[in-house]
């Protein structure tokens, strides 16, 4: 074989010219493929964690949600019942009013002015719900704002 | 397991194989004088909430240990991005990252464990599947899974070359768990401290500072420690290896006569010689 019908040895820079070009190409693919997965993960979290609707939401939405199960959201109104069947009261969304017929215990937190989730379902007109669970906000208000100002001695009663 | 570290020669050498200094000592103390004044500040000074009343003590610990679990999975992924980077590539973030992990790990845990008491008082369950604490469940999970990789086997540059490019991966949760309560509907409430008018003041909110203060620089302590420990097995088994090669020419080397050893030269080490030509 003659050593002059070898085709010459590509050179080092345009080589490593192409290989930049791919290593460009799988970078761009990978933030593509990332790109979908995160707008794919972020539409599924979105759907799946509809974790409650709001009780103007619940009725609206009354006839399509029939007897199945879910969260309804809303603050419990005044006029709080409790019996041996449970507890029975009110809440409200948006001007939207609920009755709840409660079949458990509810938290030591539970009363009126309070924001609720409770899990259960439509019966007929009322929601029967069997958890309560309070949903309490991200504001703090001290209950005894000046008590350790109170504790210090004051100019009139030093010596 | 760790292991244990070959016998060292004297008490100084001992002290300078140990994993603190000066400076983790002054930081232990001041760790721990700062969860000492958290905990004064939280049980006796602070008054209770109105909403919450005396439950509202759990938000000197909840938020505070939930951040510093953030800021171990964040630390975790910049040292695996500076490893990653050929001009940065050291052992060393290696080392961090792993070290950083594992007790983002810890904290994520007690993160869980708080937020779950939290919840029974409160909110009148242990746990819901909302986005936050799902999210955060994922997280713990995630990273837990992260520190199984890094004991897989394989050379130690595949390893940390994998390890790295996990906690990336991983550490992408963090901030979709911290925004959740801003994205989705959630039973967990919002972020108290993150707004421009925090709603929180007084004793509570001087309180709640001093707990990110604490547990901020217990993180750190405990992160220095470990990080230390890390290198220092690193260390063990470089060494180990030595001490032991040594162990076993000392049992292959024939009893040789105290005549012998002005008389007749030695033969050749053949675990030596093995070694140079290595």
């Amino acid at each position: 074989m003659a050593v002059g019908t070898l085709s010459p040895p590509a050179p080092p820079a345009r080589s490593r010219r192409r290989w930049l070009g791919s290593r460009r190409r799988q970078v761009v693919a990978a933030a593509v493929i990332a790109t979908a997965l995160g707008f794919l993960a972020f539409q599924g979290l979105s759907n799946a964690t509809q974790y409650f609707k709001t009780a103007d939401q619940a009725v609206a939405d009354k006839a399509s949600l029939g007897t199945s199960q879910f969260r309804i959201e809303g603050t419990v109104a005044p006029g709080i019942v409790h019996d041996r069947a449970g507890t029975e009261f009110n809440i409200v969304a948006n001007n939207v009013s609920v009755h709840i017929v409660d079949s458990e215990q509810p938290p030591q937190l539970f009363k009126v002015g309070v924001p609720v989730v409770l899990e259960g379902h439509w019966q007929g007109n009322v929601y029967s719900a069997f958890q309560i669970m309070i949903k309490h906000t991200s504001s703090y208000v001290e209950a005894h704002p000046n008590r350790m100002k109170s504790q210090l001695p004051t100019a009139t009663s030093l010596p | 397991m760790t292991p244990d570290l070959p016998p060292v020669a004297s008490p100084e050498a001992a002290r300078s194989r140990g994993t603190g200094n000066f400076t983790t000592r002054i930081l232990g103390v001041a760790a721990v004088a700062t969860l000492a004044a958290t905990a004064w500040l939280g049980l006796v000074v602070s008054p209770p909430d109105v909403v919450q009343g005396q439950l509202v003590r759990l938000i000197y610990v909840h938020p505070a240990v939930a951040t510093v679990c953030y800021v171990g999975f964040g630390l975790c992924a910049l040292a695996s991005m500076a490893w990653l980077w050929p001009r940065t590539r050291s052992r060393r973030w290696d080392a961090l990252a792993g070290a950083s992990a594992e007790v983002g790990v810890v904290f994520c845990g007690l993160t869980l464990v708080t937020g779950s008491i939290w919840g029974r008082a409160s909110w009148g369950v242990w746990w819901t599947w909302d986005a936050r604490l799902t999210l955060t469940a994922l997280l713990f999970a995630v990273f837990v899974g992260y520190l199984g990789l890094r004991r897989t086997g394989g050379s130690p540059e595949g390893r940390a070359r994998r390890s790295a490019v996990a906690a990336i991966v991983c550490s992408l949760v963090v901030p979709v768990d911290h925004e959740a309560t801003n994205w989705w509907r959630t039973l967990h409430q919002g972020n108290t401290l993150t707004k421009t008018n925090p709603s929180i003041h007084g004793w509570q909110l001087a309180t709640m500072a001093l707990s990110f203060l604490a547990f901020g620089l217990l993180f750190a302590w405990v992160l220095i420690h470990r990080y230390r420990l890390e290198l220092l097995e690193d260390r063990y088994e470089t060494e180990g290896l030595g001490l032991a090669l040594e162990e076993r020419r000392a049992e292959g080397a024939p009893p040789v006569a105290p005549h012998a050893l002005t008389s007749t030269p030695l033969p050749a080490d053949p675990l030596a010689s093995e070694a140079t030509a290595r």
